[in-house]
C-alpha cells in the first residue's frame, strides 16, 4: 500500500493541490499577487468557458450513446453462434484504437477536406463547416473508440459460463432473446464503467478539435481543455488556466458521481423487480 | 519574421514529417562573410564594430539563441568573427506559436531559458508584462535612429528597451498581372475601387475569387485595421485603453463581409490544404500581403508563378490620396531576464540585426542562403541584393517599387496589447459568426471589445474604453 500512497500523493494529489494553490493568484510582471477566489468569481462569469462545458456535455451524451450502442451491437453480434472468423473481426474492429488519436485526427482531417474529396463535392457537404463540426468529431471519436469498448464487452461475455446460455436455449430462447434477456443484463457493470470512462474522456476532448483547427477556424474555447490549454500556453496565464482546470475537474467528478448513483438506484430497482417476479413465479409454480 | 509560420507549424504536422525534416536541415553553415575588421573608436566602453557603436566585450560568454529565421546559423558565424569571445548556440525551437509555447513553459519552469529569443511584435507586450524580458537600454539605446521608427516603439516602453527589431512586414496588395491584363483591370488604389472591381471580376469569371479573407488569422485581421488607421490599443504597464469596435473597424470588416457574401472573396483558413491548392491554382486574383509574402507564401505554395505573374502594388487606401499603411508580421530578437550575460546577449541581438555585414546576409533571398527578410534596420535598404528584381514577382523590384516606400507609411500610433492571443481568438470567433450571418459586424466587434475589456480587468489591468 505504501508505494501506492506515495505515487498517489506525488502524481495526483500534489498536482491537484498545486493547481488549486496557483488558482488563487494572478501574475503581474512576473510577480504572483494573491487574489483569493477572484479567479473563480471571474470564471463563473466567463461565458466562453461555460459554453465550452455545455458543448462537451452535449458531445459526451451524443457520442456516448452512439458509440456504446454501436459497440454493444458489434459485441453481441460477434458473440452469437452464427458469427464466423470472430478473432479476425475483433481485430479489425479494434484496429482504429491502435491508431494514435493524433494520427487519426490528421487522417480524418484530410478525409473531411471537401476540395480534396470528389464525393463530398458531389454531396455538397462540408464536414468541417461550423454546423457539421461537432458531428464530424463525434464520428472520429466513435471510429476510434467503438472497437475498444466492443473488446471490453466481448471480454466480459467470454467470462460468462456457457451453462447459462444452454439453459436459456433449452428454455426456448432464440439468439435475440438470449442477447436481450441474458447477455445485456450481465454486461450492466461493464456498460456502466464504459459510460463513465467515455464521459470523462469526452469532458477532456482536445486532440481532435485542436488538430482540425489547422484546417478550419475552430474557436480556442470550443472545448474546456482547449480553453485551458490556450490560457496556459498561448496567454501564459497559468493561474486562470489552473482555475478553469480545477472547475472542469469538479464538474467531471460531480457528473460522474451522479451517473454512478443513478445507475446504482436503477440497478437496485430492477433487481428488486426481478426478485419480486421470481418469488411470485415460485409462488405460482408451487 | 512572419505569421504563416504559426500555421505551417501545425500544417507541417498535417502534411507529414518532411516539413520538420526540411526545417531541421536548413541550418547547414557556410563561410561567406567578407569580414572587414573592426575600427576601434568612440568612448571607453563603446567601440565601432562593423560601423556600429556597440560596447566592448572583454569577458567570455556562451549564449543560447532560439530562432526560426532561414539560415540563422550564418548570422551566428558572422557574429562570432567580430566577437570571438561570445559563443552562440542556435536552437530551432519551432516557429511562431510553437516556439512561444516552449518559451512560456521554460519561463514557468525557471530553467532551460534561452538568452536571446525570437518573438513577433504582437507578443512583445505580453512577455514584457509577464516580466520575461530584460531591459537592454544601457547597451543599445544609441541604436534607435538606425531602425524604422515604429519598430523601436514596439520593442520599448518609455526608455526601456526589451529587444532589437529584426524585420517588418509593411502591407501591400499582390495581384496576378496575367488576370488583370486578361480582364483589363486596373490595380485598385482605394478600397472602394477594390470592392467595385471585386464584384465586377466575380461576374467576369465566377470560377475565381477576387481575393481571400484569412478567417483564422487574427494578426492579419489586425493588419487590416492597422492599415485603416485604427488604434485598438494604447497604453503601457498597468493602464490600457481598448477601442476595438471603432466605426472605422466596423467599416473595414463590413466591406469584407459584403464581398464574402457576394461570393467575390473567399473566407478561408490560410495555411489549410484547400487554401494551398487554391493559391497554386491561381484562384485568387489578389492577396492582401506584406513585404515577405512573395518569399514565404507565393514561392512555397504557387508552383505556377510564371503563368500567374504576381506583382506587388501599394495597399489600397480608405481615403483617396491618403498614404496610410499597416504592418503584418515582423519580429524581434529579445533578451531574456534569465540570461547570465545580458550585455553579451544585447550586443548579439543588436549586431545581427543592424551590422552591415549581417544585413547583407539578412536581406538576401532565403533561396540563395540568405535570411529573406525585409529589414527593420534602415541600412538594409541600401544593400544591392535588397533592390534586385524579384524573380518571384515577374522580375519586379518590389522592395524598391513598393515596400521601401510603404515602410515609412506604417502608422506609428498602432500598438499591440499584452493579450494578443486572447484578442485574436475572440476576433476570429466573432468575425466567423458575423460572416456566416449569425450577427452583424458591429455586434461582433462589440462582443470582442467587451470580452477583451473583461479579460484584461480580470487580470488586474486598469482599462478604459
Amino acid at each position: 500500500m505504501a508505494p501506492f500512497i506515495l505515487l498517489f500523493i506525488a502524481f495526483l494529489f500534489a498536482p491537484l493541490l498545486y493547481a488549486f494553490y496557483t488558482s488563487l493568484f494572478i501574475e503581474r510582471f512576473g510577480q504572483p499577487i494573491f487574489v483569493g477566489f477572484r479567479n473563480y468569481v471571474n470564471a463563473f462569469q466567463d461565458g466562453a468557458f461555460w459554453s465550452s462545458v455545455v458543448n462537451v456535455i452535449r458531445y459526451a451524451i451524443l457520442q456516448g450513446v452512439i458509440m456504446i450502442v454501436l459497440s454493444l451491437i458489434l459485441a453481441l453480434v460477434l458473440d452469437t453462434k452464427y458469427a464466423r472468423w470472430k478473432p479476425l473481426f475483433r481485430l479489425i474492429y479494434f484496429l482504429p484504437y491502435a491508431v494514435p488519436g493524433v494520427f487519426a485526427s490528421i487522417m480524418w482531417g484530410f478525409l473531411y477536406s471537401k476540395p480534396l474529396d470528389p464525393l463530398l463535392q458531389a454531396l455538397h457537404f462540408d464536414p468541417l463547416s461550423s454546423a457539421a463540426l461537432l458531428y464530424s468529431i463525434i464520428n472520429i471519436a466513435t471510429w476510434e473508440w467503438a472497437g475498444y469498448n466492443m473488446t471490453l464487452y466481448s471480454a466480459s461475455l467470454t467470462g460468462v459460463s456457457t451453462d447459462l446460455y444452454e439453459a436459456a436455449i433449452v428454455d426456448g430462447c432464440n439468439e435475440f432473446q438470449l442477447a436481450w434477456h441474458i447477455k445485456l443484463p450481465l454486461l450492466r457493470p461493464t456498460i456502466l464503467m464504459t459510460v463513465i470512462l467515455s464521459f470523462i474522456g469526452s469532458m477532456q476532448l482536445f486532440n481532435e478539435p485542436f488538430l482540425l483547427s489547422a484546417l478550419t477556424p475552430i474557436s480556442q474555447t470550443f472545448t474546456p481543455n482547449m480553453d485551458i490549454y490556450a490560457m496556459a500556453f498561448n496567454l501564459t496565464n497559468l493561474p486562470y488556466a489552473a482555475t478553469l482546470a480545477v472547475l472542469l475537474g469538479a464538474i467531471t467528478i460531480f457528473i460522474s458521481a451522479c451517473v454512478m448513483i443513478a445507475a446504482r438506484v436503477i440497478g437496485r430497482r430492477s433487481r428488486e423487480r426481478t426478485a419480486l417476479r421470481m418469488s411470485s413465479e415460485e409462488v405460482l409454480s408451487t | 519574421m512572419k505569421k504563416l509560420h504559426k500555421k505551417t507549424a501545425v500544417v507541417g504536422s498535417m502534411t507529414g514529417v518532411l516539413a520538420v525534416l526540411a526545417a531541421g536541415c536548413g541550418t547547414s553553415s557556410g563561410q561567406t562573410s567578407t569580414a572587414t575588421n573592426q575600427t576601434a573608436a568612440g568612448s571607453a566602453s563603446v567601440k565601432m564594430v562593423d560601423g556600429l557603436p556597440l560596447p566592448q566585450y572583454n569577458g567570455k560568454a556562451t549564449l543560447t539563441w532560439w530562432s526560426w529565421v532561414p539560415n540563422a546559423q550564418k548570422e551566428v558565424d558572422i557574429f562570432e568573427k567580430y566577437y570571438p569571445n561570445i559563443k552562440v548556440h542556435l536552437v530551432d525551437a519551432g516557429a511562431g506559436a510553437t516556439e512561444y509555447q516552449k518559451f512560456s513553459t521554460v519561463i514557468q519552469a525557471g530553467s532551460g531559458i534561452p538568452d536571446v529569443v525570437m518573438l513577433e511584435f504582437d507578443v512583445m507586450p505580453e512577455y514584457i508584462a509577464t516580466g520575461a524580458l530584460q531591459d537592454i537600454s544601457p547597451w543599445v539605446s544609441q541604436l534607435k535612429s538606425r531602425f524604422t521608427p515604429w519598430t523601436w516603439n514596439q520593442v520599448s516602453v518609455g526608455s526601456h528597451v526589451y529587444g532589437i527589431p529584426e524585420d517588418t512586414g509593411p502591407m501591400g496588395l499582390f495581384y496576378q498581372s496575367s488576370l488583370f491584363n486578361k480582364y483589363h483591370l486596373k490595380v485598385p488604389t482605394t478600397w472602394s475601387q477594390f470592392q467595385q472591381e471585386a464584384l465586377e471580376f466575380h461576374k467576369l469569371d465566377p470560377s475565381k475569387y477576387f481575393s481571400y479573407f484569412s478567417n483564422n488569422d487574427g494578426q492579419w485581421m489586425f493588419g487590416l485595421l492597422w492599415q485603416a488607421g485604427c488604434v485598438p490599443f494604447q497604453g503601457s504597464g498597468n493602464n490600457w485603453k481598448v477601442d476595438i469596435d471603432s466605426p472605422k473597424a466596423v467599416q473595414v470588416f463590413s466591406m469584407w463581409q459584403k464581398l464574402v457574401k457576394a461570393g467575390a472573396v473567399q473566407s478561408i483558413a490560410a495555411g489549410s490544404p484547400e487554401w494551398q491548392k487554391n493559391i497554386n491554382a491561381g484562384l485568387y486574383a489578389t492577396a492582401v500581403g506584406s513585404a515577405w509574402y512573395d518569399s514565404e507564401i507565393l514561392v512555397p505554395y504557387d508552383h505556377n508563378l510564371s503563368v500567374h505573374k504576381w506583382r506587388a502594388a501599394f495597399i489600397p487606401e480608405w481615403t483617396p490620396g491618403d498614404t496610410m499603411d499597416g504592418d503584418w508580421g515582423g519580429s524581434v530578437q529579445a533578451v531574456t531576464k534569465a540570461t547570465k550575460y545580458p550585455e553579451a546577449a544585447a550586443i548579439f541581438a543588436a549586431f545581427i540585426n543592424a551590422a552591415p555585414a549581417e544585413l547583407a546576409h539578412d536581406v538576401a533571398p532565403a533561396k540563395d542562403g540568405g535570411g529573406g527578410l525585409f529589414p527593420a534596420a534602415t541600412a538594409g535598404f541600401d544593400i544591392p541584393s535588397f533592390k534586385q528584381p524579384n524573380p518571384a514577382l515577374d522580375n519586379q523590384p518590389a522592395n524598391v517599387d513598393v515596400f521601401e516606400k510603404e515602410s515609412p507609411r506604417v502608422n506609428t500610433k498602432f500598438q499591440w496589447s499584452p493579450w494578443s492571443s486572447y484578442v485574436f481568438n475572440e476576433l476570429q470567433t466573432e468575425i466567423g459568426k458575423a460572416f456566416s450571418g449569425k450577427e452583424s459586424v458591429q455586434q461582433a466587434l462589440a462582443n470582442v471589445q467587451q470580452a477583451v475589456v473583461n479579460y484584461a480587468r480580470s487580470q488586474g489591468y486598469n482599462v478604459t474604453t
